[in-house]
This record gives C-alpha cells, structure tokens and sequence, in this order.
C-alpha cells in the first residue's frame, strides 16, 4: 500500500537520507574548492571522464573535483536531481539531457553563467549555435554543452548490394527512401527496409520533426502557445511513413523502447537505421558492415535534428561556481575534448576541435563519424525549450503509433493530437 | 525522630520508586527495540505519505516550490482521458490476473505435493521467473511476443494461425501485458499454497480417503477451505501487487502503442517526472491509495461475512 506512492515516496525517502549528507561537505573558506560532478555515464564514458578529472586535479591546486556517477545513468539523472534539488544534496555539476534544460532551469539553485560567457576565456563562440541555444534558457546560460549528436541514416551495405540498389547519396530523397526501402524488404527473410518506434516516448517522435522542418513547418507557433506540427507540412512527413508501414509494409514498427531496433541493425534484419554516432562503437563490435548518409532532403534541404546534452552548473556558493566553470572549461577545451571522443565516438562540440592534428585520427576509428560530423552543419534547430514540450510530445508520440498502425488517417491523428497540445499549451506559468 | 520519619519515609517510597524506575527501564528496552523500526516508517512511509499529500494541492514541477491549487488537481483528474485510459488498464489486469493466479497457483501447488523424484527441481521451475528480474523478463519478453521476430508468432504460423499484433497491437498489448505480469508474479502463489496445503493434517485426509472421498470431493471440500486464509491473503497481496505494475511497463512498451498499456503507477510516475506536473503526479497517487484501500476494507468484509457463515 505504501509503495502505491511510489514516485513520490522514493522522493522523499531520499530527501530524508540526503538532508543531513549536504550539510557535512558545506561552505570551506580555504584550501581548494571542493566541487562534487554527476556525470553519469557508463562504461568507456565512465572511465575516460575519471581519468580526465584525475589529470585535472593533478594540475589544478585550488579546486578539487570529486567524481559521483550520481547513482543513476544518463536516463535517470532527472529524478535524481530532482530529489536532490529538493533536500538541498545536490551536486556542482551533473549532465542533464538538453530537452530538461527548461524545466531545470526555473530551479532558483541552478547558476547563472551568462556573465563568464562573455569573457574571452570561455570561448563561447567556438561552441556550436545549437549546442548554445541548448544551454541557454530565456537569456540566462545555466551550464556549458557536454556532448551533441544529430540523426543520419545508416545503411546496411549487404542488404543495398542484394537488392540491388545503389548506396545512397547526399543529395537522395524521403521518395529515395521510400522506394529503397520497399526494395529491401523480405519478409520470407524476415528483413524490413527500415523501422520506427511506436513505443510511448520520445524516440518516436523526434525523428518526425527534421522531416516536418525540411517542408517548411514547424513544431509549436513562434511565441510556443500554439501547436503547429499539423501543417500540411506535418501530414506529409507522417504520410511517407504511413504509407511504408501501412503499404509497402516495409517499416518495422518497434513498439519497444528504441534498443530492438539497434539490435535488429545489427544483425542484418534492416536496411536503414535512423540513429546518431553513439551507436557507432556498437555497430563495430558487432561487425556490420555499414555506411552513413545525411538524412534524405526535401526540395535539397537536409535539416537533421539534434539533442545537445549539457553540463548543468548548481550554485552553493559564489566559490564552487567559479571552480566548476574553471573546470568545465578545461574539460571542453579542444584537447580534452578529443581525447573524449576518441574514447568515446562521440562528436566535436567545439569547431576548433576539426582543426587539431590529432582530430584525422579520431575520424579513421570511427569510420562513418566524419559525415556526422559534416552534418552538424544541418543541424540548425533544437526542439522548442518549453516546459511542456515533453507533454506534446507525449501526444505526438501517440499520433504517430496510431496513424502507422493503420488505425486512422494521418490529418486525423495530427488533429486531435494539435487539439491536445493547444489544451496542455494554454495553461498559464511556466 | 527524623530519622525514623525519614526511615518510615524511605520505606514507603522505596515501593513506589520500584516499580518507576521498573517501568522506565521497561519503556527503554522497549523503545529500543521498537525505536528503529518507528524511525523507519516515520521517515520512509508516513512523513513522505504527508508530504505527498500536501504536493497534490500544489501545482509543484518539484523544481520551484509550487502555488496551492486547492482541489484542481483532483477535479482535473476526472477530466483526463489518459486517467481513465491507465483505470481501465489497471482494472482489466486486476480481473484477469487475480482470478488466474489464485486458480493456476493452488491447481500447481497440488500438483506439485506429492512425492517424486526431483520434486525439488519442479519447485524451482515455477519459483524462478518470480526471483528473476522484472528488466531482463521484460526485455526476455519484448522479444518473444514482438510482432515481426517474435517467438510467439513464429508459432503461430506453424501452427497455419493468423498472425497476431501482440505487444505492437493496441488491442492486445495489455493482454499481453497481463500474461508476463501473471508469467513472473504466480510463482509466489504457488510457494504460499503448497506451505498451506502441507499443513494440512494427514489425519484430516486419511479419515477423508477412508470414508471414500473422491480425488474431487478431497480438494473441494478439504484442501479449499483448509488454505482460505491464504486465498484472503494472496487475494488481497495480489490486488496490491497488479495496481502497482510499472516495472515491466517500461522495459517492454512505455505505455505505448497509443496509451494502451499506461497503467496508473506508470501513469504517475511520467507525470511526475516527464510531463513535470508532480502535483498532478501525487493527486493520481492519493486516488490510487484511497481506491487500494477501499477495495481491500471491502474484499476483507466480504471474506469475512463468507467466514460466518461457514
């Protein structure tokens, strides 16, 4: 019976334990400032952080970074601040999904690094322009950008030589990817040209959005009050995709969160797959032999879409905060960074980083990175930073299962998904 | 004088000092035994059963302390068709899973009472998917009853059946659904019955195979009745358990396709910590509790009432 509470009990029962934790690691005047980091990463990620943070105590005297995985991954470490915020046990620095960065935001503890950005020493410039407009909620920075990623298409070379299709090139379209699609598609074989998530999340939402920007539409109306992914613009995004699943039949619907799809690449059941470079490492280990392309375009527009991740800075006192910047701006100047990505697969976050001597060996590990990379340059918009976009997309994640399950047209589904965006987006705050 | 006085004094209130000091010495020892476990529940039950009770009047997103809404959260509950979607969810699974474990769960602990070679082993078979993870069955699951790879379809061609949706099928995920939540929860079931049923006195089913009693009559009207405390029991643990269910939720479907496997826990806990409306979050939470509760007072009576009149 107690556990029928359990979000809000676990909660609490944190804040219960954590309260009298906070208190013990307080304000120090002297010695180094001591500042706690919640990366939570796993594995490889784990490791190289830890070694980045040792090296960074071994030359720096005057701060002193303690390494917390914050007992949660990357998934989770929204509950997790969320409970700490509240029992006042939280950390300097944890690494928070850029889509939060709205709602993280309106805490008043999170800090404010809008002045430091302006000096010279950060370099904020040589950031990418989404990774910036990520970090930054309403005029005010709340951290520096930890890692960026964007949507390619994946391609089984194997699967293209047997159907007989060319491999796809830059300049290829949704039709291009529509026809190919039906091509490789063997059901007797248990092969289907692509896939996409119908699961209830956000997975299957957001490679919708880049299809629906490449037409000329948009998610929300400028001022966010209004939903706007219902456009013609919309309909036709999520008519291609209707028309493989229900038509062609060459789209596997996964109605598990995303992972079965990786997995089903992987073993050479699926011609495309829509993902970004943190797939890379896996793809090697299993051995496929695969290519990468920008997403198809539309009149020539190749917009992708992104999803920065963050390094949220929380502010105890005037003192951490200055040694959390000094150390995040260590950890993302471009030689830490490469030695991060080469580890990691992941992609620059700095422009400066393509220019070291170093960065051609980074591209020869990872083969496929260097047109992620290139396409960086197609992402040109981050999705909308509203507090209540997790909820629209909620209903948008619903329209598209329905509409690719065959269970109603298209306007119909982006409708009434539209009507309840409208109704969640009117509610005033926040 | 005075020190008889004082004498007299001591000696009638020595008695009365006794049993004080007694009885503090008697409320330490049982504070202490009783203290930690009182702590225990204040800090992790009680204290935050309050505290969720006082964010279901605000409109808090636990990132800023929220303004007090009064009663709109709750009123706001009756008009939201994802409540209704997750109470149907919810109850559906309620109905089917009950009945099924209470009946599969005695009719296997029968089977499983009687003495054969590797007995031990058959035990263990039934006891193992409750033991094992809810993630590495729900992922184990995933794959069985997907739509296109699955297992489950496989089957069904070879059998020259149609094949079906499952968990990529509105209409029958939660169906699904329902059976790995049955798959990896009636092993408890089964354990608490076969305790039950080998308490039975052998007295009680020697004098029934005496007096001729079929195989039948021996299980209606002895081994029934014998474990009817248990039924109550596992009747009621289990209503707990199925209005809880997350946990496979969100390693198999996320609630999807099209909300048709949102049940209230989950429910609850997007709200929470997606949709950032953990006020709403913990009104939806305090209707599951006081439903929980109502439903179990009620089942109780009725077991009761049925109890007399035996």
């Amino acid at each position: 019976m107690r556990r029928a509470l359990t979000a809000a009990t676990t909660l609490a029962a944190v804040v219960a334990l954590t309260a009298t934790g906070c208190s013990a690691s307080g304000e120090k005047a002297s010695g180094p400032a001591e500042i706690v980091i919640w990366h939570g990463q796993e594995d490889t990620s784990a490791k190289t952080i830890e070694k980045l943070v040792t090296r960074f105590n071994d030359t720096h005297k005057d701060v002193r970074v303690r390494v917390e995985s914050g007992g949660a991954t990357a998934d989770g470490m929204l509950p997790k601040i969320t409970a700490a915020l509240t029992s006042d046990a939280y950390p300097d620095i944890a690494y928070l999904y850029g889509s939060w960065a709205p709602n993280v935001a309106r805490n008043p503890k999170v800090a404010d690094l809008t002045a430091y950005t302006k000096t010279p020493e950060a370099r904020w410039q040589d950031f990418w322009a989404n990774e910036r407009e990520s970090v930054t909620v309403q005029g005010k920075v709340i951290g520096f950008p930890a890692v960026v990623d964007n949507m390619v298409v994946l391609y089984n070379k194997k699967l293209l030589d047997k159907a007989g299709i060319e491999h796809p090139k830059p300049d290829w379209t949704w039709a291009d990817f529509r026809e190919m699609s039906k091509k490789m598609t063997a059901p007797g074989d248990g092969v289907f040209g692509a896939t996409w998530p119908i699961s209830g999340g956000e997975e299957a939402v957001w490679g919708l959005w880049p299809m629906l920007w490449q037409a000329g539409g948009d998610i929300l109306s400028p001022d966010q009050r209004k939903a706007t992914f219902n456009s013609p613009a919309g309909q036709q995004a999520l008519d291609l995709l209707r028309a493989m699943a229900v038509e062609d039949k060459s789209l596997y619907l996964d109605s598990s969160p995303a992972e079965k799809g990786q997995k089903l690449f992987e073993s050479g059941r699926l011609g495309f797959f829509m993902s970004g470079p943190w797939v890379l490492p896996d793809l090697q280990a299993a051995k496929v032999d695969y290519g990468v392309v920008q997403l198809p375009g539309t009149n020539g527009n190749h917009e992708t879409v992104s999803g920065p991740d963050n390094w949220v800075v929380f502010n105890h006192d005037e003192r951490r905060v200055k040694a959390a910047t000094t150390f995040l701006s260590w950890l993302t100047a471009p030689e830490q960074e490469l030695e991060w990505m080469t580890a990691t697969g992941s992609l620059p976050i700095r422009e400066s980083i393509t220019k070291l001597p170093g960065y051609q060996d980074y591209l020869k590990k990872y083969p496929g990175v260097d047109v992620i990379s290139a396409n960086l340059a197609n992402a040109k918009r981050v999705r909308p930073p509203t507090t209540k976009y997790p909820r629209v997309s909620s209903f948008v994640a619903d329209a598209i299962a329905k509409t690719l399950l065959g269970r109603t047209t298209t306007k119909e589904a982006l409708d009434e998904a539209a009507a309840k965006a409208d109704a969640a987006l009117a509610v005033p705050g926040s | 004088m005075s020190n008889v006085q004082a004498l007299s004094r001591a000696e009638t209130a020595a008695p009365k000092r006794r049993p004080d000091r007694r009885k503090l010495a008697d409320n330490v020892t049982g504070w202490s035994f009783a203290g930690p476990a009182t702590v225990i529940i204040l800090g992790f039950s009680l204290i935050p059963m309050a505290w969720a009770l006082m964010l279901s009047f605000t409109d808090s997103d636990l990132m800023t302390p929220g303004r007090n809404v009064g009663l709109d959260n709750y009123r706001a509950l009756f008009q939201d068709p994802v409540f209704y979607q997750a109470l149907r969810n919810t109850g559906l699974l309620v109905v089917l899973y009950i009945p099924a474990s209470l009946i599969a769960g005695l009719l296997v602990a029968v089977l499983l009472n009687r003495k054969v070679r590797g007995i031990g082993f058959y035990r263990a078979c039934f006891l193992v998917p409750y033991i094992a993870s809810a993630t590495s069955a729900g992922l184990l699951m995933g794959y069985i009853f997907d739509r296109d790879f699955g297992l489950m379809n496989g089957l069904f061609v070879k059998l020259g059946l149609p094949v079906q949706g499952l968990l990529s099928s509105p209409s029958q995920a939660m169906f699904v659904l329902t059976l790995i939540f049955f798959w990896t929860r009636f092993g408890f079931s089964v354990v608490i019955y076969l305790a039950a049923i080998q308490e039975i006195s052998k007295e009680v089913l020697e004098a029934a195979a005496i007096d001729g009693a079929s195989r039948w009559a021996t299980f209606w009207h002895i081994i029934v009745p014998s474990v009817r405390s248990m039924t109550i029991f596992l009747g009621v643990w289990g209503l707990i358990d199925a209005l809880q269910f997350f946990d496979l939720i969100v390693t198999t479907t996320k609630g999807g396709p099209a909300n048709s496997t949102v049940t209230i826990v989950y429910y609850v806990w997007q709200l929470a910590f997606s949709f950032f409306t953990a006020g709403y979050g913990a009104a939806v939470a305090y209707v599951l509790f006081a439903g929980t509760l109502l439903l179990i007072i009620a089942g109780l009576l009725v077991a009761r009432r049925r109890g007399a009149m035996r």
